[in-house]
């Protein structure tokens, strides 16, 4: 009897699970499906078949991939919330720098500059969502100043030049492995369950979808909307924080350019993923997706060697044609 | 109610008083250089594209506190594709035609995506931003092309002696030319002033108080002289002041008097009332961005015969200086309010702080630090001050 329970018990989480993997794969079919054809097409075609199922090129793009997505995963809730974070991609330099700084100027051990890394994100994120929070003004105006901000502080701080680190030890958060895995992949798993944890069982993440959907209902229904703000924007400067000292660590410096147009890639990987720009909806198994389509386009484009002028051409055109699909894709469950 | 009173007069005139200060400082800093004849005319000519490119942003900020993230690449790509056809030998006036018909190309693909699709403009701007800095590096191929066209430079005030040339006057060190022009646009803005007055006098309108009225009257036209002056003394008009002249005499008209004028600040109040009033707000929308195109263009003229070249990496943070100008000048992040001669503020506040950062040699990182920060005050400024009238 109580074997039979407990069978059936373990048939209804299998079916639980199956049930939720074909859920999750239906809800992505259209992406899902871009991505195997990017990946066919680039495993076919004559000029990267040789070089793109390598080992090394697959464990690059996954290096490459992982610091986009900890951004994405920050964007994505902001998103939700119906904002924008356009100041990610400073907060990598500005973080970068720093951290390179604490070991190689003031020797400092070396987790004291990964934690001084993902502080710097902190600081700034917490100032965004300070101000977001505090006054009305529009989130891509706030995070457009504090992106223009910490640009000018990184180049200020670092001369213009990178910040070389020697010590061998620094490369392992960005360039090393755990196993036979890359680290920069192992932290992303770490931080995608982290996230999806707080997106789908914790009141912030029902809190999030509440304030994006309608934030005057929410605020009526009790919910402290500017808290809300200020924890989303927060959190994604921690990841754009992380983002920037594991890219640093596989730079083996910290540069002030890092970073440059990182925004762009982790609204396309968000908004790929099927996140409206509307805010209130989106999930972040959507932008997993949405980033690694976006890290094979990268590296394929890479691969075929185009001109790297154009690939923020192809961008560009990625980001607005994923917004014309969730345009008419509203407007059909308007209809 | 006294409290209020004064709260609002400081509001109105707060930015102008910011710029007396900010003038103040520099003036201590550079020891008074930044008012020498050569750094008044510098203000004027390097910073033309500051004063163009806010007032499109300006149309754009209207519709509902909308910008323009991409007009930086676009005064590069317009740029890059008349220099490096002028290279080819190609005519001056084609070239500029081209590089207007770019403007107007670029001004449509935006306007299309944020009109018609509802694509958000910071995205489509956005994603422009980088499409068209992309765009330019190809058409120079990552280098830098000069130019040598010499109708194109004296039209379009490059170059180290593009000035208007002195009509009236023959003396070497004095340009009569500029002088006079000067007191004529005094006049000419002083005659205006009385005219519009005098006709809501007639027609039972609200007048501002006559002193009031009087005294912003003679501060505008002293500065206007004293600069005429200062002009005057050094080479007389630079040519790329007639250009911003023009433009601002344009938008300032159409957002004045004219029907797509007021549809802007309509659409900015409130949207959903405007659509329902029966007027096509896409169209609106539409339109800011087109000429938003088509002035970042110009903008791109002016910046690259000024140089006399162009290179990929012009105009890399214009677009801080053109929605920091609007901010300044009094335009709401919302949108729906804001005014041309307010952008007219901003604009020299914002060149002052540049020519001001520039003649200190400071460095050209902390003055983007400083412009960050100067964009987040103007902005948090507008939002405290309208929170304490509600």
């Amino acid at each position: 009897m109580a074997q039979g329970k407990e069978k059936k018990k373990q048939n209804a989480a299998a079916s639980g699970f199956g049930k939720a993997a074909k859920i999750y794969f239906k809800e992505n079919a259209g992406i899902i499906v871009a991505l195997l054809v990017l990946c066919i097409f680039l495993s076919v075609n004559p000029l990267t078949s040789f070089s793109f199922l390598t080992q090394k090129n697959v464990f690059n793009v996954l290096r490459q991939i992982s610091t986009n997505l900890y951004l994405a995963c920050g964007m994505t809730m902001v998103i939700i919330l119906g904002g924008i974070d356009l100041s990610v991609g400073s907060i990598i330099a500005l973080s970068g720098c720093l951290a390179a700084g604490c070991v190689s100027r003031y020797n400092l051990p070396i987790a004291v500059a990964i934690l001084v890394g993902i502080l710097v994100g902190l600081v700034v994120g917490m100032f965004n969502g300070w101000v977001i929070a505090k006054t009305t003004i529009p989130p891509f105006i706030v995070t457009l100043a504090t992106m223009n901000i910490a640009k000018g502080l990184a180049y200020v701080y670092t001369g213009g030049s990178p910040v070389r680190v020697v010590t061998k030890e620094w490369q392992f958060i960005g360039a090393g492995y755990i196993g036979p895995v890359p680290t920069p992949v192992v932290i992303l798993v770490l931080v995608l369950i982290i996230t999806a944890i707080i997106m789908n069982k914790t009141k912030l993440g029902r809190h999030l979808y509440a304030v994006g959907g309608n934030a005057q209902a929410a605020q009526f229904s009790g919910i402290s909307v500017a808290k809300v703000k200020f924890l989303v924007h927060t959190y994604s400067g921690i990841m754009a924080g992380l983002a920037g000292v594991v890219l640093a660590s596989r730079m083996y410096s910290g540069q002030p350019t890092a970073g440059d147009g990182a925004e762009m890639d982790a609204i396309a990987a968000v908004v790929v993923g099927g996140t409206s720009m509307a805010g209130g909806s989106g999930k972040i198994g959507g932008t997993i997706i949405g980033g690694l389509i976006i890290g094979v386009l990268n590296n394929g484009l890479n691969l075929m060697n185009v001109n790297s002028f154009w690939q923020y051409v192809v961008k560009g055109c990625v980001i607005l044609l994923a917004v014309y699909v969730d345009y008419v894709r509203n407007k059909k469950s308007k209809l | 109610m006294e409290k209020n009173k004064t709260l609002a007069s400081l509001q109105k005139y707060a930015m102008i008083i910011a710029l007396i200060i900010v003038v103040a400082f520099f003036y201590w800093k550079t020891g008074g250089k930044i008012l020498l004849p050569q750094n008044i005319n510098n203000l004027i000519s390097q910073n033309a594209y500051v004063f163009i490119l806010a007032t499109g942003m300006l149309l754009c900020i209207l519709t509902g506190g909308n910008i323009d993230l991409s007009v930086g690449s676009v005064v590069c790509f317009a740029g890059g594709v008349g220099a490096s056809l002028m290279d080819k030998g190609v005519n001056t006036w084609v070239a500029v035609l081209a590089m207007l018909g770019i403007g107007l190309l670029v001004g449509i693909w935006h306007g299309f995506w944020i009109a018609y699709v509802k694509v958000p403009p910071f995205i489509a701007t956005l994603a422009g931003m980088y499409a068209f800095r992309g765009l330019s590096n190809v058409v120079l191929g990552g280098m830098t092309v000069s130019i040598d066209d010499e109708t194109f430079i004296n039209v379009f005030g490059g170059g180290a002696n593009c000035y208007v040339p002195d009509l009236i006057g023959n003396s070497e060190t004095f340009n009569m030319t500029c002088m006079v022009a000067g007191i004529v646009a005094v006049v000419l803005f002083i005659g205006l002033q009385m005219k519009s007055r005098i006709n809501s006098k007639r027609r039972g309108y609200e007048t501002e108080a006559f002193t009031g009225v009087l005294v912003k009257m003679i501060i505008i036209s002293a500065v206007i002289l004293w600069a005429a002056f200062k002009l005057s003394n050094y080479k007389g008009i630079p040519t790329a002041l007639i250009w911003i002249l023009l433009v601002l005499l344009i938008y300032g008209y159409v957002t004045t008097k004219t029907r797509m004028g007021r549809y802007l600040y309509a659409v900015g109040g409130n949207e959903k009332a405007t659509r329902l009033s029966g007027i096509n707000t896409k169209s609106v929308y539409f339109f800011a961005y087109v000429n938003m195109g088509l002035l970042a263009a110009l903008a791109g003229i002016l910046t690259v015969a000024r140089a006399t070249s162009a290179q990929p990496t012009y105009g890399q943070g214009y677009e801080m200086d053109a929605i920091g100008a609007c901010f300044i000048g009094g335009a709401s992040a919302y949108g729906g309010i804001g005014t041309v001669p307010g952008v007219v503020v901003g604009a020299i506040l914002m060149g002052v702080i540049n020519q001001g950062m520039s003649i200190m040699g400071m460095d050209a990182n902390y003055q983007k630090v400083v412009k960050g920060l100067v964009l987040l005050i103007a902005v948090i400024f507008d939002v405290v001050t309208k929170k304490e009238k509600k």
